[in-house]
Parts: structure tokens; C-alpha cells; sequence
């Protein structure tokens, strides 16, 4: 299969909020390449190629990671740690996406090296249009790092980061 | 001895059969020892005779012996051929010659035996013979004698032994007569002896009885010869004594005379002096030369008087004490008092007189100071104030002096010769009377603490009773001083009493309770300090006070302490009693001084803290469990706490996925197919998102609620105005469109959380403007009431307030007191806002009235006193 290139993972356990979330982001033209991962195993996997998702090439990694803290399997914040420890993957701007608004969360996020941290409001409104930024600002206004030099850790001299 | 025999006749003969008595005795006792000395001679004989004889035999017997020997020998030998019985043979041989010259030798000096023992001799040679011829023919031929030859041996040997027996007869007689001899002669010297000494004993004892007698009869004498003697010398000794007796007595009564220190004279009829002794002639001055024959009466100041003296004396025989004044030639005069007597000659006629004068010049002295000193002493008794009264020999009145007159109402004078039966009643008189007695009889001074009654009033005395005596030395009656002791006494009794009652008191004490001298003996305890030691008290006075603690040392220096700064306060100490038992107390102890100043001692006594110390630690125990249970019920509330959280942090998930998920959808119906939808079904869709929306609020609020409770208040000083000026600009939005009338006074700053607090003003703030929505304008006040104490701030409006009736739902979680439709609302906020408060150690309340506006009080931290006298001031004002 031709893989084409996924823009946005979505890390997200409840159906409904899957829904609603590709709902919005449809709603505003982001939806086309959107991976959905349903529990933080699958992420990984998905992410560093692995597993379920062997056939896929690090070379194409998303532009963002619209991260659910709780999760099956393995958990937000390890997949958060996961992705920040690793050199390919660290450099992917990842949302922290969650219903909790506990301060520890935030500090522990930020502290593994969260880009941003969001709090799912409850009026889908509000929840529409923060979406709708979020994305924007990512995967539009946000400059992306450099995609290519990311699989060649010799050459990263060449390249400016 | 011999002298006195010798004088007498009877005597001589006597002396002279004594004599001869002896001298035979002697001589009788010499002769039995002479028969005694030849009759142990004659025994020695004897003996040796025996001995002669055992000789005799004994030879006789071995010679028969070596005869049988040789015959045996040879016999045995011509019968057998033996060698071994020749042995037997020779040995009688060699033995028999020697017995023979033995036998010789033993038998010389009798003619008799030696005939026979030669006799002897040639029949034993025969039968030697034979054995020889016998032995010799055996040997040499070998022939054994005939029959006829050992009968022939055999009459030889018989014949041998014949002769034999009777020279030993012979000799058995010759012992025999000997010995008879002997015995007779044994007997004679025996009765020879006896007799003689019955005789001898018999003089002797004559003589002995003589001489006995006559020694007695010679000591007789010789005493009856001693005796005269002596009685002649005594009677020549008695008549010298008497001699010496009458010159001696002549010679003592001369020189007593003259070492008498009166004056003796003797005085003729005439009148003129006949003799006078030394010191006569001292007193007169002059010799005793001069005094002799001149007139008795010159030397005195008064001779007539002397002149009428001496003629008394011839008149009536003697006179007494006759006073006269001597002058002597040196002009000097002396009082004398004469005692005279007449004496007579052998004749019985008056001789003279013999006068003595007794100098009394001296006595005169005396008895004018005596009389002098009296005066003195009469003054000072009278002015004494002291009663003072002398009574004789029977307690009758001899005087008083003017203090006991004037006590008694009477003259001095009144009381002589009365008894104290006259002035006192008849039980107290009859006491003086026996105590008056006594002191007599004993003769000591006493002193007597009496009762009085003077006048029907009785008081207390002090007597002093001693006894008089005259000049001999006997009790003539007794001196008595008395004073009245009667406020003494009382005071005593006070002080008796109050003494009593100290001491009751601090016998009463529970705390033990002692003195301890300087040396840190104790000198006095209470009957709690025997109680707690369990020592008695004798045995505690005088013992080390420092002892009786578990620790001497910390008492010792605690009593020094003492008496360094003179008292110490609540000083701990622990008693040991006598069992064991130890009791913990405290020492308060002070110094106490004599009347002089000067510190006698410690008083100290112990409070009993064992109850207080058991309950000090009981607390201290329950303090411990007390924090045990704190930590406990901290570590619980922590697990609840904890609890809290998770589920807190669970329901900030779980709750709000749901809602956002129906808010979600339910927009998404409305947004998608709204328009294909019945204006029902649209409303329908308006609740439901309404209804998600506020439970949205509902939960955030509730989130807030429990993060508040579990928040750490962080106090600092903050202005309160500042937080209300941020809050008010906050609400500007909402107040768009509106006239909102801000009046906000001076708040104070405060110890508070910043954040806490804006929540609470929010809370309030928000609520005031959107309670007075139907006001125009809308008047929010915020300030605070000061007066005494914590500042009590205030918030209040002029909206719509509420009925005080549901006043205590106000605060209540999810409580409203007004319909969702006219306001809405979580009826979670005020419930917030006081938990906030409540975590700053304040209180909030309210009042309202119903449209007429409402006013939300609080304080933060402060006694809730003052809370109150704020409060009570602010209703004051509100009037």
C-alpha cells in the first residue's frame, strides 16, 4: 500500500471523542491525513515503525501529535516521555489533548517536553474552535522542522535545524 | 625447869623415877633391836642352809642321772651295736665326776655324808666299771651281755641309788631340825619384843603424863607471880598519875583563866581586886602588879554602879549580865556585861567574888547596825509595792508592810497577832497556813503561784515563803512576798493557748512539715512528716534531715540554699520512708530568727506531688496517645485526602468526556439537521445542550470546591483592595449595558491567600451584580467595619437579597434560594467562599431583606470575641 504521508496522529481512546475530534478537524479541511491510535501501544507502534506497523518508514513522520493522557496500554505520559527521549521522534510537535486540568499534569507534560497542553472544553463550540486552532497554528502558521536529515544522524552537520 | 624441881623433895624422887623410867625404856628398846638384829641374822642362816640343802639334792639328782645315762648308754649300745647311744655314755661320764666333787665340796663339814659319799663314790665307780667292761666288749667282740649281767648292773645301779637317798635324807633332816631350831628361836624374840616394848611404851607414857603435870602446875604459878607483880606496878603508877593529874589541872584551869578573852577578877568583901588574869589587865590597861589590891570599882565610868554590882553578888550569891563600861587607862571604853558568882573557902565561907566580864562593845556595834540595816530594810519593804508580811512559828501575824496593809483595807498595825483566817477564805487560809508549815519545817525558801481574793476578787500570785531563823540556827517564823501575777498569767494562758493552737495547726497540716537547725539536723516535725517517713519522732529529732531523701545531696544543698538567700520555692525532692516507699514533693522553706535577728533555722515544708506528678504524667501518657491518635488521624485524613484526589482527578476526566461527547453531538444534530427538524425537536436539542452546558459549570465549580478544601492556604499580606479592583475589572464585561454604581471604601490589608481571596470576592462580587440585574442603578458596596478587634468586611447590594428565613441554606452546597429561571446559578459558589474562609480562620454571614438588597459579612482569623463585640457594635449602629 502506498503510504501516504500522515499529517496529524490522533491519540485518542474514547470513540466519541474520536468522532467529535475528526468532526471538527473535517469541519476545517485537516482531516484528510489523519492517523487515529486508540491506545498508546499503537502509537508507539505507529510511530517508531514497529509492530502492527512494521511496514511503515521513519522517514515520514506526522507533523503533529494530538495527544489523550489516558490511555490504554501505555499510558499518555509514557508515550509523551517515549517520543521526547527518542532523537527521530522528539523533534514532532506533540498537543496534549485532555479533559484533566490538574496542575500536575501540566507540569509533568511540560516537563517531558509538551509543545502544548489543552484542555478539552466541554461545549463542543468551544471545543470546534480550539481544534480549529490548534491545528492552524501546527500544521499552517507553525514551521515544521526539517523532515529530511531526520533518518541520518551523520549528516545532520549538513543541515540547519 | 630443873630449878623448881630441884627445890622440892617430892620433886627430886620424882625426877629421878622419870629419869629411870626413860633410861630403861632405852635400854629395853636397845635390847630388842640387838634381838632383832641377831634374829635376821639367824633367818640369813637359815636360808643359806636351805639353799645347802636344794644344793645337795640337786647333785644327788644329777649324779643319779649321769649314773642311768651311763648305764643306758652302754646298755643300748651292748644291745644294739649303736654308735649313737655311746654319746649318752660318755656325757654321764664326764658329767658325774663333777658332780661328785660337787657333792664333795657341798658335804665337807659333815662327817656322816662324806662317808656316805664315798660310799656313793666306790658304787657308782663299780657300775661305771661294768658299763665300761660292758661298752668295751661290745665294741671289741661285739658280745651282748647276758641276762645275768643287766641284773647285775641293775643291783649296782639300786645300791647307788640307796646311798643316794640316804644322804639326801640325811640332809632333809638336817634342814628340818635346823629349821626347827630356827622357828623356836623366832618365837622367843617375838614374845621378848612385844613385851618389852609394852613396857618400854608403858614407862614412857608414865613419865610423859608426869612431866605434863608438872608443867601446868608451874605455869599456874608463874601466872599467880605475873598478876602480884602487876598490880603492884599499877598501884604505884596510879598514885604518880594522880600526882601529875592535880599539878596538870591546877596548871589548865590557871591557864584558862588566862587565855579567857573576858576579864575575870576576883573581888574581896573590901572590894579590892585579889586577882586578876591577862585579860583583865589588857582591858584596864593596866599590870597585873597594879591591879592587885587596888579597888574594883576605879576602872570604871560608873563606879558606883560597879560598887552596887559586887555587893549584889555578896548579897545573893552571883549575878548576871550586869552591864558596866570599862574604861582603860588609854581612855578607850568598852561595854561589858558581868556575870559574878560568891565563891567559898574549904570552910564553906564566902571568900570574895569571882567576876567576868563579857565584852560587849562589839555586840553593841552590831546590834546598833543591825537595828540601823533594819530601818533599812523596813523602809524598803514598806515601799516596795510588793506585799510583804513576816508571821511566827504558828502562822500568826508578826507584821506587814504598807502595800499588803493597804490591799487588805487595813492599818499595818491591825495586822499583828491576827491569822489569815481573818482576811481570807477559810480553804485559801488553810492552804497559806500549811504552806507557812512546810517552808518552816523544811527550812527552804519556796516559791508558790497562788490564788488570791481580795474583796471578793480573785487573782493570781507569786509568792516567795522563806524560813527565820534566830542567832542558834531554828526556824522563829517566816518572811513572805507576794505580787500580783494575774495579767502575766493570762498572757501566759494567751500564749499558752495560741501556742496550742499553732501547734494543732501544724500538726493538723497534711504537708509535712519540719525545722532544721545549721547543721542540717532536724529539730522539730509534725506528724505528717512520721507519717510519710514512717519514722517516729524521737528518732527523727536530732537525725541528719538530708537522710530521709532518695537523693541527700540535692536536700543538703537545698537547705543551704536556704540559708544562703533565706528561702526556696517549690524545690523537688523525692522522700524515702522507712519501707521504701517514695514520695515525690516539693519543698517550699524559709529561714525563721530569734528574737534577736539571727537565723535560727529552716522551717520547710513538703507538698505532696506524687498525686500531682502521676497526673502530670497521666496527661503527659494521654498527651503522647493524643499525638499518637493526631498522627494517626493525620495519616488517615492524608489517605482520605489522597482518596480525594484520585477521585477528584478521575471525575475532571470521566465527568467531562460525557458531557463533552453529548454537547458534541447533540450540536452537531442541530448544526447537520436542524433545519429537517421540528421547532420541538429543536428546543428539545436547546435543552439538552443548555442542560450539558451548566452541568459543565456544575462540575467545574464542584472541582474548585474540593481543590479549595485540599489547597494549602499560602498567607501573605495582601491589600484586599487590589484584589477587588482586578475582580471588578473582570466583571466589566457582564456590567456592559448596565448602570453599576462601584462604591468601594478603604479595605485593610491582610494575612491572606491572594488567589483564595479572589475567588472570594469574585464569588461575591459576581453575585451582587447579578442580583441587582433588575436594578438600575445598581449599587455595589464594598467596605469594611472596623471598631474594636478583627475588621469585619462587607459586601453588600441593593438587589433583590433574600428571604432570612432560609438564611442557614445559604452557604449549603447546591442550595439556592432562588429559581434557576430568575437567576441562575451552580448553588455551589457561597459554599466555596466559605470553605475559603473558613481555611483563613474566619467566619461569614449575611443579612438581607427581601428586595431590599442583601450584604455578605466576613473576617479572616481573630477571636471569635471579638467577632462578636464587632458584631454586637455593628447592630448597634445599624439602628
Amino acid at each position: 500500500m502506498t503510504q501516504r504521508q500522515i499529517e496529524i496522529l490522533l491519540v485518542e481512546d474514547n470513540p466519541d471523542d474520536v468522532e467529535l475530534t475528526l468532526h471538527a478537524l473535517r469541519k476545517e479541511n485537516l482531516a484528510n491525513n489523519i492517523h487515529v491510535a486508540r491506545d498508546g501501544e499503537e502509537a508507539l507502534e505507529f510511530l517508531f515503525c514497529n509492530g502492527v506497523h512494521a511496514e511503515r518508514s521513519m522517514e515520514r513522520p506526522p507533523k503533529l501529535i494530538l495527544l489523550d493522557l489516558k490511555l490504554p496500554k501505555v499510558d499518555g505520559m509514557e508515550v509523551l516521555r517515549r517520543i521526547k527521549a527518542d532523537e527521530r521522534t522528539k523533534t514532532i510537535p506533540v498537543v496534549i489533548l485532555t479533559s484533566s486540568k490538574e496542575e500536575r499534569d501540566l507540569v509533568s507534560g511540560y516537563g517531558l517536553g509538551a509543545n502544548s497542553y489543552i484542555q478539552k472544553p466541554v461545549d463542543f463550540d468551544q471545543f470546534r474552535d480550539t481544534v480549529k486552532s490548534v491545528g492552524l497554528y501546527w500544521l499552517v502558521i507553525n514551521q515544521a522542522p526539517v523532515a529530511e536529515s531526520r533518518t541520518q544522524p551523520a549528516a545532520k552537520g549538513a543541515g540547519a535545524k | 625447869m630443873g630449878e623448881q624441881f630441884g627445890d622440892s623433895p617430892v620433886e627430886t624422887a620424882l625426877q629421878r623415877w622419870v629419869t629411870a623410867g626413860i633410861g630403861l625404856a632405852v635400854l629395853l628398846t636397845a635390847f630388842m633391836s640387838a634381838l632383832t638384829w641377831r634374829s635376821i641374822n639367824q633367818a640369813e642362816g637359815d636360808a643359806d642352809w636351805v639353799d645347802h640343802t636344794h644344793q645337795v639334792q640337786t647333785a644327788l639328782q644329777a649324779t643319779l642321772r649321769n649314773a642311768v645315762d651311763i648305764e643306758t648308754g652302754a646298755r643300748g649300745f651292748a644291745a644294739t651295736g649303736e654308735g649313737s647311744f655311746l654319746g649318752q655314755y660318755w656325757e654321764g661320764q664326764s658329767a658325774v665326776a663333777l658332780n661328785l666333787a660337787t657333792l664333795r665340796h657341798l658335804t665337807a663339814d659333815n662327817a656322816v655324808q662324806q662317808k656316805r659319799l664315798e660310799l656313793l663314790k666306790s658304787q657308782l665307780n663299780a657300775r661305771v666299771e661294768m658299763a665300761r667292761r660292758t661298752v668295751h666288749d661290745r665294741q671289741q667282740s661285739g658280745v651282748v651281755p647276758a641276762k645275768s649281767d643287766f641284773l647285775e648292773g641293775k643291783s649296782l645301779m639300786d645300791a647307788v641309788r640307796l646311798t643316794a637317798t640316804e644322804m639326801l635324807g640325811e640332809d632333809d633332816r638336817l634342814l628340818n631340825q635346823r629349821v626347827k631350831e630356827a622357828q623356836a628361836a623366832r618365837s622367843r624374840t617375838r614374845i621378848i619384843t612385844a613385851g618389852g616394848a609394852l613396857v618400854a611404851v608403858g614407862l614412857l607414857a608414865l613419865a610423859g603424863l608426869s612431866i605434863r603435870r608438872e608443867i601446868k602446875h608451874a605455869a599456874r604459878l608463874r601466872r599467880q607471880l605475873t598478876a602480884v607483880n602487876a598490880d603492884l606496878v599499877q598501884r604505884s603508877t596510879e598514885s604518880r598519875r594522880a600526882e601529875e593529874e592535880a599539878r596538870r589541872s591546877s596548871r589548865y584551869a590557871r591557864s584558862l583563866l588566862e587565855a579567857s578573852l573576858d576579864a575575870l577578877v576576883t573581888i574581896s568583901r573590901e572590894g579590892k581586886i585579889t586577882d586578876v588574869n591577862e585579860a583583865a589587865t589588857r582591858v584596864a590597861g593596866v599590870s597585873r602588879e597594879r591591879l592587885i589590891g587596888s579597888d574594883f570599882s576605879d576602872y570604871f565610868t560608873d563606879p558606883e554602879g560597879a560598887r552596887r554590882g559586887y555587893e549584889q553578888v555578896f548579897a545573893q550569891g552571883a549575878v548576871q549580865d550586869y552591864p558596866l563600861a570599862i574604861r582603860s587607862t588609854s581612855g578607850e571604853v568598852r561595854d561589858v556585861l558581868y556575870n559574878a558568882t560568891v565563891f567559898e573557902n574549904e570552910a564553906g565561907g564566902v571568900e570574895g567574888v569571882f567576876a567576868a566580864a563579857r565584852d560587849v562593845t562589839e555586840r553593841k556595834r552590831a546590834e546598833q547596825e543591825l537595828r540601823a540595816s533594819e530601818n533599812k530594810y523596813r523602809t524598803l519593804a514598806e515601799s516596795l509595792p510588793q506585799m510583804v508580811f513576816v508571821k511566827d512559828r504558828a502562822s500568826v501575824n508578826v507584821s506587814c508592810n504598807q502595800s499588803f496593809a493597804r490591799s487588805l483595807g487595813i492599818r499595818p498595825e491591825e495586822y499583828v497577832g491576827k491569822t489569815d483566817y481573818d482576811f481570807f477564805p477559810a480553804g485559801l487560809a488553810e492552804k497559806y497556813r500549811s504552806d507557812d508549815q512546810r517552808v518552816m519545817e523544811s527550812g527552804r525558801t519556796e516559791e508558790i503561784e497562788e490564788e488570791y481574793v481580795r474583796d471578793g476578787q480573785k487573782s493570781s500570785v507569786q509568792t516567795v515563803k522563806t524560813p527565820l531563823r534566830d542567832a542558834a540556827g531554828n526556824v522563829t517564823g517566816i518572811l513572805g512576798i507576794f505580787w500580783d501575777i494575774t495579767e502575766r498569767k493570762r498572757a501566759q494562758e494567751q500564749l499558752r493557748q495560741s501556742s496550742l493552737y499553732t501547734r494543732s495547726l501544724i500538726e493538723a497540716s497534711l504537708d509535712p512539715l519540719v525545722t532544721i537547725s545549721r547543721d542540717g539536723k532536724i529539730t522539730d516535725v509534725n506528724e505528717a512528716t512520721e507519717k510519710v517517713t514512717g519514722v517516729s519522732r524521737p528518732q527523727l529529732i536530732g537525725s541528719d534531715f538530708s537522710s530521709y531523701f532518695t537523693e541527700p545531696e540535692s536536700a543538703r544543698r537545698g537547705y543551704e540554699q536556704v540559708f544562703e538567700q533565706g528561702a526556696v520555692q517549690d524545690y523537688p525532692l523525692a522522700i524515702r520512708s522507712a519501707v521504701g516507699q517514695v514520695t515525690d514533693v516539693l519543698y517550699n522553706a524559709s529561714v525563721f530568727r530569734s528574737e534577736s535577728g539571727e537565723v535560727e533555722g529552716v522551717f520547710a515544708a513538703a507538698r505532696d506531688i506524687t498525686e500531682r506528678k502521676r497526673a502530670e504524667e497521666e496527661v503527659h501518657r494521654l498527651n503522647e496517645e493524643l499525638e499518637q491518635r493526631v498522627i494517626q488521624r493525620t495519616a488517615q485524613l492524608e489517605a482520605a485526602n489522597k482518596e480525594l484526589e484520585a477521585f477528584t482527578y478521575s471525575v475532571s476526566h470521566d465527568l467531562r468526556a460525557p458531557l463533552r461527547h453529548i454537547s458534541g453531538f447533540s450540536k452537531i444534530l442541530t448544526e447537520e439537521y436542524g433545519s429537517s427538524l421540528a421547532p420541538d425537536a429543536q428546543h428539545h436539542l436547546q435543552r439538552i445542550q443548555e442542560g450539558t452546558r451548566r452541568m459543565g459549570l456544575l462540575v467545574d465549580d464542584l472541582l474548585n470546591l474540593g481543590r479549595i478544601g485540599r489547597h494549602e492556604v499560602r498567607l501573605q499580606v495582601a491589600g484586599l483592595n487590589s484584589i477587588v479592583n482586578e475582580v471588578i475589572e473582570e466583571l466589566k464585561p457582564e456590567c456592559i449595558g448596565r448602570q453599576v454604581e462601584w462604591e468601594i471604601a478603604n479595605l485593610p490589608f491582610a494575612e491572606c491567600d491572594p488567589a483564595l481571596m479572589k475567588q472570594v470576592f469574585q464569588n461575591l462580587l459576581s453575585n451582587a451584580v447579578k442580583f441587582t440585574r433588575p436594578r438600575s442603578p445598581a449599587v455595589i458596596e464594598v467596605g469594611q467595619k472596623g471598631g474594636e478587634g478583627t475588621p469585619v468586611v462587607f459586601v453588600r447590594d441593593n438587589g433583590v437579597g433574600f428571604n432570612v428565613k432560609y438564611a442557614d441554606k445559604l452557604f449549603g452546597v447546591f442550595q439556592r434560594l432562588h429559581r434557576a429561571e430568575d437567576f441562575e446559578g451552580t448553588g455551589v459558589g457561597l459554599a466555596t467562599v466559605q470553605r475559603i474562609i473558613q481555611k483563613h480562620g474566619g467566619r461569614i454571614w449575611a443579612e438581607a431583606e427581601l428586595d431590599k438588597g442583601a450584604t455578605f459579612y466576613f473576617t479572616l482569623g481573630g477571636s471569635e470575641a471579638n467577632e462578636l463585640k464587632t458584631k454586637a457594635a455593628m447592630a448597634g449602629e445599624q439602628t
